[in-house]
Parts: C-alpha cells; sequence; structure tokens
C-alpha cells in the first residue's frame, strides 16, 4: 500500500512536529488520539502516529497497535491447549536468551514473562499450518508480551506474522534472502554514491533488523516502539526495509568515516565513490561487519524521527510496486499478495519447494556435467557456423558435397537439446 | 591485489544453537562471560590483535547463527577462512552429533579447495556443569575428532575461563600456517578466485 499523498506534505508541519514537545501540545495530541480512535476511518489515526512522539506511550499502544492491525475483525483460530511446535527445541532455547535489553526486572518476573512468551510463541506457529520458527521471532513476539495481555498479544502476533513476518517462516530463508535485495535496489535509487561503495555487499547485515522489525538490534524499548508505531501506521510490511535504507543514509557520514578508517582509505572525499569501488574480500568483511552492528552500536532514539521521516519520503518517491526486487518476488510473498489467506503460506512453501529444486538440477548439470554444457556449446556453434556458411553458399548458388556436415550439425543440436530436456525433466519430476 | 600489511586471520565458529559460540568468543576477545547474550542472528566478527612466534597478526573471530535455517548464508562469510572452530555442548548429544555436518557443509560453502588439510579445531563447552549432566564423554569426544582426520580437541568453558586461551591458540597457529600456506599460492590463484567470486554472485542474484 503506498503513502497517501497528503501525508508526506502534512507531517513536517504539523504542530506535533515541533521539538521538544510542550506540555500543551503533549496533552493535545492526546486527545487527538482519543477522538480519532473513535473513528471507524483509520486514516487519521494514521497519520498522527508518525508525528513526532508516535503513539506517546506504553499505554496508548495497547489501544492504538490494534487499532492500526486492525485487529476488531481479526478472528484468528482458537489456540489448542498442551499442542506443542515441531520447533520447540530451538524456541526453548531462545527464549531462554529473551528479554536481554529490557526490562530490569525480578528474577521471578522474567520467568512469568518467558513463561508467556513461550505459550505466546507456541499458539501463534501453531494456529496456521506451515510456519516455520526462525531465530529472531522471538524478540518480536516478546514486545507483543510486554504490551499486550495474553488474549490480545495472540490477536496481534497471529496478525502480524501473517501480514508482516510469513516470508520469513518458510522451511528455508530463501525468500528473506530474495527481500533483502530491496535494500540495496532502494539504496541505488536514494544515494547512489553509498551504493557505489556498498552495493555489491550481499545485504545479510539487514537480516536480523529485518526479520525482527528491528526489535533484535534497538536496545531501548520507546525507540523501538516509535519505529513499530511508523510500521504499523503504513500498514505494510515493506516499511520497514525503507526505514532500513533511511537509517543508513541518514548515518552515511559516519558510515564512510568508520570505514575509512577500518579500510585505510579514504571514501568519505567525494571522488573516490564511483560505480568502480574495488573491494577485496578482507574490505567486503569488514564492510559487512560494520553494517551489521550499525544500528545495535551507533543508532541515536533522537534521531529516530527525521529518519522515519525520511523513510515515509523514500515510501512515495520510490514505491515498492516499482522496484525490480519487488517483481522477482513470489506472488504470495507478503510484500505483493494483499490477502492475509493462510493458505498462501503453503502455496509459497511448495512454489519454494519447486523453485529450489529447479535450481539445484541445473547447478547440478552445470557443474558435473561440465561435458555436457561443452558439447551443447560446441552443437550450437557449429550449427551456427554452417547456418551462416550454408546461407552464404546457397545465396552464391555453389552447393558442394560436403553440405552434409550442416545436417549432421542441425542433428547434433536438436539430439543435445532433447537429451538436454530429458535430464532436465527427468531431475525437475 | 590483496596485499594488506598485517596479516589477517579469519576464524569461523561453527556449531549448533545455544552451544556458547558467542561466550567462548567474548570469552577470547574481551576475557567476560554474561548469562545474557543475545541469539546470534547472520554473521558477525570480532577483532583480535596477537603475537604468533614475533609475527604480528589480527585475528577475526567470526560467530555465526546456529539454527540450521542461516546454514545457506555461510557462502557470504566463509570464503577466505583459515581455520574453522567446531563447538559443541558437552551436556547436549544432538550437538555432538551435528559436528560432522558442521564440517561438512562449511567445506562445501567455504569453497575449500584442499579440505583434508583445512585446519579445523574442535571445542566441547561447559565443562563447568556438574559430572552427572554431562553426556558427552572425553573419550566419545576424542575417537569422533581422530576419526575426523586426528582435529585438535579441547573441553572448556566459556563461564570460567577454563581452557579457552589454549584453544585459541592452537587455533591462531594452525589459522597462521594456512594463511601463510595459501600467500605461498596467492600469486597462481588469485584469478581464479576473482572468477569464482562473479560466477557465485550471478548465481545469488537468480
Amino acid at each position: 500500500m503506498s503513502v497517501p499523498e497528503w501525508t508526506h506534505m502534512e507531517c513536517d508541519c504539523s504542530i506535533f512536529n515541533e521539538y521538544p514537545m510542550t506540555t500543551e501540545n503533549e496533552s493535545l495530541k492526546l486527545k487527538s488520539l482519543h477522538k480519532v480512535l473513535e473513528s471507524q476511518d483509520t486514516a487519521p489515526l494514521r497519520y498522527l502516529v508518525t508525528t513526532r512522539s508516535g503513539a506517546v506511550n506504553r499505554e496508548q499502544r495497547t489501544i492504538i497497535w490494534p487499532k492500526l492491525l486492525e485487529l476488531d475483525s481479526w478472528n484468528p483460530p482458537p489456540p489448542v491447549p498442551h499442542l506443542k511446535h515441531k520447533d520447540h527445541e530451538q524456541i526453548t532455547k531462545d527464549i531462554e536468551r529473551s528479554f536481554v535489553f529490557y526490562p530490569k526486572t525480578s528474577p521471578d518476573e522474567m520467568l512469568r514473562l518467558r513463561q508467556r512468551l513461550d505459550n505466546l510463541i507456541n499458539n501463534t506457529l501453531c494456529a496456521y499450518p506451515g510456519l516455520n520458527y526462525y531465530q529472531g521471532y522471538h524478540d518480536v513476539a516478546s514486545i507483543a508480551v510486554l504490551i499486550f495481555d495474553d488474549f490480545m498479544a495472540y490477536k496481534f502476533m497471529t496478525k502480524l506474522t501473517l501480514m508482516y513476518l510469513r516470508d520469513h517462516m518458510l522451511p528455508d530463508i530463501e525468500s528473506t534472502v530474495r527481500e533483502l535485495k530491496l535494500i540495496p535496489e532502494l539504496l541505488s535509487l536514494v544515494d547512489p554514491k553509498l551504493h557505489a561503495l556498498i552495493g555489491s555487499i550481499e545485504p545479510v547485515y539487514a537480516l536480523s533488523s529485518m526479520i525482527s522489525l528491528f526489535a533484535h538490534d534497538i536496545a531501548d524499548f520507546n525507540g523501538l516502539c516509535l519505529v513499530w508505531d511508523f510500521i504499523l501506521a503504513q500498514n505494510s510490511a515493506v516499511s520497514a526495509y525503507y526505514i532500513y535504507v533511511a537509517v543508513l543514509v541518514f548515518y552515511k557520514d559516519d558510515i564512510l568515516n568508520d570505514l575509512d578508517d577500518l579500510l585505510g582509505k579514504s571514501f568519505t572525499s567525494d571522488d573516490t565513490l564511483t560505480e568502480e569501488t574495488e573491494l577485496n574480500l578482507s574490505d567486503r568483511d569488514l564492510i559487512h561487519v560494520t553494517l551489521n552492528n550499525w544500528i545495535s552500536h551507533n543508532l541515536k532514539c533522537s534521531h529516530l524521527f527525521e529518519i522515519l521521516k525520511n523513510a515515509m519520503r523514500y515510501m512515495s518517491d520510490f514505491p515498492h510496486e516499482s522496484l525490480q526486487s519487488t517483481k522477482g518476488l513470489s506472488r504470495y510473498s507478503m510484500l505483493r499478495a494483499s490477502s492475509l489467506d493462510p493458505e498462501l503460506i503453503l502455496l509459497h512453501t511448495s512454489e519454494q519447494k519447486r523453485y529450489l529444486k529447479r535450481s539445484r538440477v541445473s547447478k547440478a548439470l552445470v557443474s558435473h556435467h561440465k561435458t555436457l554444457s561443452l558439447v551443447i556449446k560446441c552443437s550450437i556453434g557449429i550449427g551456427v557456423a554452417g547456418l551462416v556458411l550454408k546461407y552464404s553458399l546457397g545465396s552464391s548458388g555453389f552447393r558442394p558435397r560436403h553440405l552434409g556436415v550442416f545436417n549432421a550439425a542441425s542433428r547434433c543440436i536438436s539430439s543435445a537439446q532433447g537429451f538436454f530436456e530429458t535430464v532436465f525433466n527427468g531431475f525437475a519430476e | 591485489m590483496s596485499t594488506r600489511k598485517k596479516t589477517i586471520l579469519k576464524v569461523i565458529i561453527l556449531g549448533d544453537s545455544g552451544v556458547g559460540k558467542t561466550s567462548l568468543m567474548q570469552q577470547f576477545i574481551n576475557g567476560k562471560f554474561s548469562q545474557q547474550y543475545k541469539a546470534t542472528i547472520g554473521a558477525d566478527f570480532l577483532p583480535k590483535d596477537l603475537v604468533i612466534d614475533d609475527k604480528q597478526v589480527t585475528m577475526q573471530i567470526w560467530d555465526t547463527a546456529g539454527q540450521e535455517r542461516f546454514q545457506s548464508l555461510g557462502v557470504a562469510f566463509y570464503r577466505g577462512s583459515d581455520c574453522c572452530v567446531l563447538v559443541y555442548d558437552v551436556t547436549n548429544t544432538k550437538s555432538f552429533e551435528n559436528l560432522q555436518s558442521w564440517k561438512d557443509e562449511f567445506l562445501i560453502q567455504a569453497n575449500i579447495k584442499d579440505p583434508d588439510n583445512f585446519p579445523f579445531v574442535v571445542i566441547g563447552n561447559k565443562i563447568d556443569v556438574e559430572e552427572n549432566k554431562r553426556l558427552v564423554s572425553s573419550k566419545k569426544a576424542q575417537s569422533l575428532c581422530a576419526s575426523m582426520g586426528n582435529l585438535p580437541y579441547f573441553e572448556t568453558s566459556a563461564k570460567e575461563a577454563v581452557n579457552v586461551e589454549q584453544a585459541f591458540d592452537v587455533v591462531a597457529r594452525n589459522a597462521l600456517q594456512q594463511e601463510e600456506s595459501l600467500e605461498f599460492s596467492d600469486d597462481y590463484t588469485d584469478a581464479v578466485n576473482i572468477h569464482v567470486d562473479g560466477d557465485s554472485y550471478g548465481s545469488c542474484s537468480c
């Protein structure tokens, strides 16, 4: 879903964007939020939530987030008691490492929180067939535990999962990897110079932030909530990718400075950043690590509003529907299909399986049958040469006896092609 | 192309989720232990400057995610490694049984040219636990390491800083030896490496 024009137009002008916010303005914002919550139309709420302090505080968020996610009309299947998800072993390991940043609380309370988290993750994953657990999902669910009671946390997580996370929950990570490619592409549009330096690095550096909707990396609870206010207000999973790019661009100078020091080169001077920036393996590793840790080490919550505003601008300037990386995604992907039918998870999974099978077959054919590929290349070469010769000789009226070689060549092409197809189909089936 | 003055030793730590990869790295690099490390997602490294037999080196220790679904990302990180540390938890039999598959997967993804001579070091972590909780015996572990090609084996406690230095000392020495043997053949393989890089990026984007 794209951002309505007026959202971005008016965002800067609102008195609720003034900094620092006066007490009067804050109470006025709270009143406005209560007023718009009464309305059926969520557009005014979505607008207010994208002003400076977002949905303001935890109490407001318990009411506002369900409204933004339109949970009134959301009825997930009731949880089945005592049902354990197949990935429960992994879930247990991660729950032992949950709530690391916050809250600071007593061991007893921590135990209760973790028990609630365990139930929430387990119930949500069991709600729809085909969902696989991944590390980072526990970071997302822990936010729901801190904001909501068990009933609302389950409603919230089931919908959030289908709308914002389901592509990361297929049996393998391939669809996530494909979605991460949105980041370099967006960067190439927003900041070609920064892209010239980091665009060729595999965007795995963004993985933890994208699959946890930043919960794995932002250590400040209020800061993270502000990001979620924005993401939920956009009503679109792709907004997280725009925020990520906005972070990179916002901190561009600092990133380049750090890379200057680490790589012993000068990226800060403008003319060194060209499309031909050459990087060796060690440079690439250093860039990966710098970006990988950028949010957890360097993001300041006082910068978040600027960053989120920039992200909104990028969303309207470079809508994701027009990006090549979006076009390359499955039609069942959460970034393309607006439907939340849980059946899409299964369809996406089987499409993914077919794709992986095909790519394994073609890789196997390429790597293990180099001879076959050589035969095909030679056949095609001979065939093309033959046709050219045939055409030029034919037009000059000359018909030598050796013309038989052309026919042999064409037979060779068709037999090689036939063989290739048989093998390929055999594997694919 | 890659003539850095300082020798960089790239070391990858692999093993099942929760065996203590992050704790081992933190203990070795920063000399500290916490009960509260976040689960690692993706891959991250910390550097440590060392002197090995009068030679200045920087060891980059790469910490990785233990969940199987993240394994395929290794292609992006494992290349250029000089040593691989395989970690299991002595209280978790499954993590021990998976060592071989971590090793195999590493060799494939790192595109190791001479797998028989690539240095691996095996670590059995969490030996601080009570004896009755220990499920994998030293004997069993040693015999597996012998069968995997006489791999060096250490038993550690990242929590109590037992044997961590010793294990990483062997890791560093083996990595340096590997790096020096690669440097020797660098002139001949550089062109080929560039070609391989291009190939794999091409195949990732499809």
